[in-house]
Formats: C-alpha cells, sequence, structure tokens
C-alpha cells in the first residue's frame, strides 16, 4: 500500500561498529543529517533505527554521510527488505479479493447463480483495483504523464477496462463481465513483483554472507607484544598472528608456520589448501593447522573479498541488454495494443450491421461467444478485451527470474558474472584462448620416474630435498614420504640452499648437491623433453648418482572438457609462455590444434585482433591472469579472469572463475548458453497465450475464461522454466 | 611502523602519534600530549608497570 506520510521509520543494518564510541560516531553522523527527526543505534545488533522525513531525505543521502566517518549502513538490504514488504502487502491485499472471486467465477461457470452475482464480481474486482493495484495505476498515470509507455500502463488499462466492462454488463447484460480477469490479472503481476523482490533479498543476503566473512579484529604484533586491533586500523607490512581456527583477517602472505586454510565460502573449494612461507592467503578464509604469521598486504576495497562483494553487487545492479530490447519492445508494443483496441472500437460503432452479422455467425459456431451484441456493445466488448487480453503478466518474470537461477548456480560453481549482460556473450561465444598450460594442468608438479646409479641414495636424496623451500624439492619430499613411506632424515651438515642452484650438504665427509642438473647430456636419456628435472651428484668424486624427472600433470578432465567444447562447436586456442616441448605436448594430449609456444603478451593480443578482422562475426573469449593479460582480456569479447590471478586481471575481466581450472570454464559456458536460451523461451511463452487470443477478443469472440486461462498458463510457465535451470548436467 | 603508546598501551601509527619522546635511547610514540606529559614526569613507573590498559582518549 502508497505510504504518503512523510514520516519514515526503517531499520538499518551498521557494519565497522566495534565499541561504545563507535556508536556515538555513527549516531551523529546519522542524527547531523538534515531530515533525519530521531535515531537509535543498537551496538549488540549492529542495528540503526532511523526515522526520517522521506521528503527531505532519503537513506542514500544518510548512508553517504555514515560512510564518510568509516562505518557503512546496509541500505541495500534494508531497501530490499522495504521493497519486499510492501510488495508482499499489494500481493496478499490482491490474493484476498481473488480468491472470491474465482470461487464466484467457477459457480458461474458450472452454472450455479446466485442473486446479484455479477454485481458482487464487480464490486469485489473494483476493491482489488482500488486497494491492491493502487500503487500500479499511481505508477502507470506518472508513466502516461511522462510519455512513456510502460507495462504499467498496459497492466492498469487492462485491470481498470476489466472492472469497466463489469458496469457496462450491467447495463448491456449481453456484454461479458471482465471484472473477474482484472483482479486476475492484478494478482498474476503482483506475484511475478513479489518473487522478483524476494530473489533480490535473498541475493542482497549472498552479498551480506560474503561481508560476513570479513572478521572484524585482528591481532597485530607491534613493539613485540600481541595486540587486539579493529581491521580498519590495519595497514600493509603489518605481521598478523592468526591461530588456529580463526579466520585471517585480511590478505596478506605466511611469513611463519605452515597450514591449511579453509577457502570453501570464498571459491566453492570444499578441500582445505596447503598454505607455505610465501603463500598468499585470503582475508576470509579458515585457519585449519597450526599458528601463523602474516604479513598484510592488502586492506580494505582492495582486498580480494571486496572485489568479490561489489562484483557480486554490480551483477545484480547491471541490466541485461535483452531487456533493452524488451523495454523497445514494450514501448511499442503498448501503444498499438492501445490503438489496436480503440480501432476495434471505432470499427464495430462505425459498422454495426457487421458486427451484428459478424456476431450472429460467431455465436453459432463458438458456444461461447455471447448472443445479440449490438453495434455499441460489440465495440465495448471487444476493444475491453482486447487490452485485457495482450497483458502479458509473465513478461515480468522473464529475465530475472533467469538471472536469479543462473547466478547463483555459476556461484555455487565458482563463478561470477560481472554483469547479466557477460550471460549473453558467454552463450554465443566460438573462440576460447588459454593463455597458459597451468589452466589445462594440475599445477602442481609431481616425481614421473628417478633413475639411480648407486643404490642407497633414496635417503640422501629425501633428506636433502628436505631442506629446500623449491617447489621441484617439495615434489620430491611429497613422492619419498607418500611412495616410500620415508620420514627419518639422514644427519646432514653444512646444508647450504643457492637459489637456481640447489642444496649443498655434507654427509659422512662427503660433499653432495641436489638440484639443476649440470649438463643436459648428463641426464637426457633418462627424461622427456617436457619434464622438469633434478640431478643428485656426488660432488667430492664429481659423480651423477640420481635422476629425478618431474612433470606437471594434465588435468583429469582437461580431454574431456576440451572435446565438450569442441561439441559447443567452440575452438580452443593455447596460447602460452611456456616452452615449445611442453606447449605442444599438452595442446597434442588434450586434442588442441591451435597453439603457440613462447607467446608473449602481445602475441596474445594480437593474436585476438587478428582473429577478430578476419572473421569478424566470432565472439572470442580469453582466459588469463597475469598483469600482462589484462589488455588481452579487455580486447576479447568476453574476459575470464582467475579469481587466484591479479587484480589488475580480475577487474579488466567480464567473469571472474576462482578455481583456475578448465572445468569450471566449460561449466561457466554451459550456465551462460542455457541461461540465455531459457530467457529467449521465456519471453516467447510471456507473449505467445496473449498473442493467440489477441485477434479472437477483437472480433469478439473470447470469453473472460480464456483470458484467464491464458494468464495463469504464461506466468506459471515462466517460472518453473527458469527454475529448470538448477536441473542441467554441468 | 605501529608502536605501542608505554602509558595507555593504544596502538600508535608514527606519522600520527601526537607527540614522541626519547629515553635511554628508545623512541616512543604517544597518542595524546597527556600520555606524553605523564610518561616524561615518571618513565620508569610506565616501563616497570606497563601500560594502564586499552582505553580511548576520550574515556579516560
Amino acid at each position: 500500500m502508497v505510504k504518503n506520510m512523510a514520516k519514515k521509520k526503517t531499520v538499518v543494518e551498521v557494519r565497522g561498529m566495534s565499541c561504545a564510541s563507535c556508536v556515538n560516531t555513527v549516531r551523529k553522523a546519522i542524527a547531523n543529517t538534515p531530515g533525519v527527526i530521531n535515531v537509535e543505534v543498537n551496538l549488540a545488533t549492529d542495528q540503526a533505527f532511523i526515522e526520517y522525513d522521506e521528503e527531505k531525505v532519503d537513506l542514500v543521502e544518510i548512508a553517504k554521510n555514515v560512510s564518510k566517518v568509516g562505518y557503512a549502513l546496509d541500505i541495500e538490504q534494508a531497501k530490499a527488505n522495504e521493497e519486499l514488504e510492501n510488495i508482499k502487502q499489494q500481493f496478499i491485499a490482491s490474493a484476498l479479493f481473488m480468491v472470491p472471486v474465482t470461487i464466484l467465477m467457477v459457480m458461474h461457470m458450472s452454472g450455479i447463480m446466485l442473486p446479484n452475482m455479477e454485481l458482487l464480481q464487480l464490486i469485489l474486482s473494483a476493491l482489488a483495483v482500488a486497494t491492491a493495484g493502487q500503487e500500479t495505476v499511481s505508477r502507470a498515470f506518472k508513466a502516461l504523464f511522462h510519455g512513456q509507455w510502460t507495462m504499467d500502463v498496459l497492466i492498469a488499462s487492462g485491470v481498470i477496462m476489466a472492472v469497466l466492462s463489469g458496469g457496462i454488463s450491467l447495463v448491456y447484460p449481453s456484454v461479458y463481465s471482465f471484472a473477474s480477469v482484472g483482479s486476475m490479472i492484478l494478482f498474476f503481476n503482483l506475484l511475478g513483483k513479489y518473487l522478483e523482490s524476494s530473489a533480490k533479498k535473498r541475493a542482497a543476503k549472498s552479498i551480506r554472507a560474503l561481508l560476513d566473512l570479513r572478521p572484524q579484529t585482528a591481532r597485530i604484533i607491534v613493539d613485540g607484544i600481541e595486540v587486539e586491533v579493529p581491521v580498519q586500523q590495519l595497514d600493509p607490512g603489518d605481521i598478523m598472528v592468526v591461530r588456529p581456527g580463526e579466520r585471517i583477517p585480511t590478505d596478506g602472505v605466511v611469513l611463519e608456520g605452515e597450514c591449511y586454510v579453509d577457502e570453501s565460502m570464498i571459491s566453492g573449494e570444499s578441500m582445505p589448501i596447503q598454505k607455505n612461507i610465501g603463500d598468499t592467503v585470503i582475508g576470509g578464509s579458515i585457519n585449519l593447522g597450526s599458528p601463523i604469521k602474516v604479513r598484510v598486504t592488502k586492506v580494505g576495497e582492495d582486498t580480494f573479498l571486496s572485489h568479490l562483494i561489489d562484483l557480486v553487487q554490480q551483477a545484480q545492479a547491471a541490466r541485461m541488454p535483452i531487456q533493452d530490447t524488451l523495454d523497445k519492445i514494450i514501448s511499442v508494443f503498448v501503444p498499438t495494443v492501445i490503438t489496436l483496441a480503440a480501432f476495434t472500437f471505432v470499427f464495430w460503432l462505425l459498422f454495426p450491421g457487421l458486427a451484428i452479422s459478424m456476431n450472429n455467425y460467431l455465436s453459432s459456431i463458438l458456444p461461447w461467444v455471447p448472443e445479440g451484441l449490438t453495434g455499441f456493445s460489440l465495440a465495448a466488448f471487444a476493444s475491453i478485451a482486447t487490452l485485457v487480453i495482450a497483458c502479458p503478466c509473465a513478461l515480468g518474470l522473464a529475465t530475472p527470474t533467469a538471472v536469479i537461477v543462473a547466478s547463483g548456480l555459476a556461484a555455487k560453481n565458482g563463478a561470477y558474472f560481472k554483469d547479466g549482460a557477460a550471460f549473453q556473450r558467454l552463450a554465443t561465444v566460438s573462440t576460447i584462448v588459454f593463455d597458459k598450460t597451468g589452466t589445462l594442468t594440475t599445477g602442481k608438479p609431481t616425481v614421473r620416474k628417478i633413475t639411480t646409479f648407486r643404490e642407497d641414495v633414496d635417503e640422501l636424496m629425501y633428506s636433502m630435498a628436505k631442506q629446500s623451500h623449491h617447489p621441484l624439492s617439495k615434489a620430491l619430499v611429497a613422492y619419498f614420504e607418500e611412495g616410500q613411506k620415508l620420514n627419518s632424515t639422514l644427519p646432514l651438515e653444512n646444508v647450504k640452499e643457492t637459489p637456481g642452484l640447489g642444496v649443498l650438504a655434507t654427509f659422512r665427509g662427503k660433499v653432495y648437491s641436489l638440484g639443476k642438473p649440470r649438463r643436459t647430456e648428463d641426464v637426457k636419456d633418462f627424461i622427456d623433453a617436457t619434464d622438469s628435472t633434478v640431478a643428485l651428484y656426488d660432488e667430492t668424486d664429481q659423480v651423477l648418482l640420481a635422476v629425478c624427472a618431474l612433470t606437471d600433470p594434465l588435468r583429469e578432465d582437461a580431454a574431456a572438457a576440451i572435446e565438450e567444447l569442441k561439441k559447443m562447436a567452440i575452438e580452443p586456442v593455447l596460447l602460452s609462455g611456456d616452452r615449445e616441448e611442453v606447449v605442444k605436448a599438452v595442446a597434442e594430449t588434450v586434442g588442441i590444434k591451435t597453439f603457440k609456444a613462447n607467446a608473449l603478451p602481445e602475441d596474445k593480443l594480437n593474436f585476438i585482433k587478428q582473429l577478430k578482422a578476419e572473421h569478424p562475426e566470432s565472439v572470442v573469449a580469453m582466459v588469463g591472469d597475469g598483469i600482462n593479460d589484462a589488455p588481452a582480456l579487455r580486447l576479447a569479447d568476453v574476459g575470464i579472469a582467475m579469481g587466484s590471478g591479479t587484480d589488475v586481471a580480475i577487474e579488466s575481466g567480464d567473469v571472474v572463475i576462482y578455481k583456475s581450472d578448465i572445468g569450471t570454464v566449460v561449466k561457466t559456458i554451459k550456465i551462460a548458453k542455457a541461461t540465455a536460451k531459457k530467457i529467449s523461451q521465456n519471453l516467447f511463452w510471456a507473449f505467445f497465450y496473449n498473442l493467440l487470443a489477441l485477434p479472437l477478443a477483437m472480433i469478439g469472440a473470447i470469453h473472460p475464461v480464456i483470458a484467464e486461462i491464458a494468464m495463469a498458463f504464461s506466468s506459471v510457465n515462466v517460472v518453473t522454466n527458469s527454475l529448470r535451470l538448477n536441473r542441467i548436467k554441468l | 611502523m605501529k608502536h605501542i603508546d608505554p602509558v595507555c598501551g593504544m596502538v600508535v601509527k608514527e606519522e600520527n602519534a601526537k607527540g614522541t619522546y626519547e629515553y635511554k635511547g628508545t623512541t616512543y610514540f604517544f597518542c595524546s600530549e597527556t600520555c606524553l606529559n605523564a610518561f616524561k614526569s615518571d618513565p620508569e613507573k610506565y616501563l616497570k608497570e606497563g601500560p594502564l590498559g586499552h582505553m580511548p582518549p576520550e574515556e579516560r
């Protein structure tokens, strides 16, 4: 119901408050905003109760003042709540009238007549329009006043005309009363709006869930002492201490300790991820292992989580290009329908003879057509029916229901769409460029083969590898611990690690080295061209003791994923900075025909430019994660940024995929394709029944029940069709 | 760099410090002049007993 009072009360959540002085600051900031009448701030519930003059100030203005002093009002949620509450009231009101009207209608249809039945239906429907429909009607008048032909105009004219037909029918009993159809249109229209805003509220909730991941305080080391401070006071360079079970307060790099972290809320990845010294950790993830020290790298708006929240918010605010097209269609459709109705009215009025003979003919072949209509009554009946039947109440549901279901599905799979338009562009992709082999491989080197030239060197290799932080050494350690069940190390002396060369150590008077092979010819017989190699030498006697061949294995699903891309008529391309042998091997194994090794960032950019020049109709998607990928991501029709990559890449992308693997890329494309398809189907269903019935209405060959069935079917079709997105196979 | 105000125990950023005081070769940073003056008058007391506790200046 419309709230005409200027005074408005609302409850808004406040973020960032941690002490009593915060409460004071927030209260002052709100109270000093002109137009605010009364304010209470509660620290325990993080809520502000605000009473304000709606004509003088709005929540956005109040929120601005609050953010100036360093806190935030969650007005999105407040707005979503308010809108939902408002529409819910209208919806319930329309349902209350709709139920008795439907009962009367069914009685009428089954031949049970009550005295003044039509009058009763008319009164109920008129009341529905006056209460539940009041806001729609007033919005329609406002739009008309500004010369805009919106859906509200059509709905309002349809509903009003329907009620009017009830009045006419009292005078000319041969004219059917559409009054009950009026309350039905209103009901379905409000149902659509109600579903839409409850979905919006759910979306606001998912943002809220992300926001809740941000811890309030952090423990940092100051002058050698651990001190707890609010996260707002953190600066890059601070050293945080994160205990097991705690959330990591903000993005940083591990300085001390090793642990597993749970990043599932951010990535959807359910397995804990190991973090060692030098690894990046994300604010909001949970430390599952031992205590770690983390050096802060990013705070506030710069953190990964903040970027993610921005993305989700933008995605919800953005309009789909199809929605603009739809607005154009509506702006033509609505005046066309109104013109048609007017034309119908004038036409039958001008040719009453034709009207009578047509009515006689139609009523003789179609049992539901009213008999004995005159020129005027047919004119009124047909023109009203035209206006009423043309209301595509499901139209408002077509796009939002599909996008909402799809966004949820995408997020569940670790993909975030920057805007609704990205869904549509990704759906039409014809070429996809992978920027590195890492997307197709596991990114974790593993031991493929070890060749030893002396017995009993395993323990020595294990002990030396254990002393090194190099990824290949770690792979060796994992191999010996998991594969060979080694866990005791030899007492090494004079251990020294030189970056780029390897580990030197003394054992029983002899010097050994574990690292890069000295000469390629030493090892070339024991490795493949695509292998990374580690060699163990006896430095005292200058003998080669062992050669380890390591590879970065392909992801299990890589070949199948490429196969699926091809099935979808998308050509995969691999442009990698890696060595020729590696790129070639990867491309050939998974079945990529077009590939280029040693590719520089310019090469990637040029490739996309050239492809678009040669095939202007092609839609190119680019997958990347580095700073140097940003230009290519922007140039591509769809930039897919890997979430673990750099911020620049993330900001340049249209879609952010948190899990850097090809399986997620394929799933995301499938979701986009399915969404675009659903939207088109929905639009079809929204118009289908109405357009089918329109010509019948114009010749006066329709019955109110037909109109009702059309309305109900199109709405139900659209909603269930969108919900079916959840069932697509990924 | 952040430091702890030896009088009130608050975390003070070097660039936001309202006062600094060098005592026995160490520089101390203060959240307010009140803390600075308190420290100046009897540094040993605060260094021995430690900060009074976490109290924002307006509530002291």
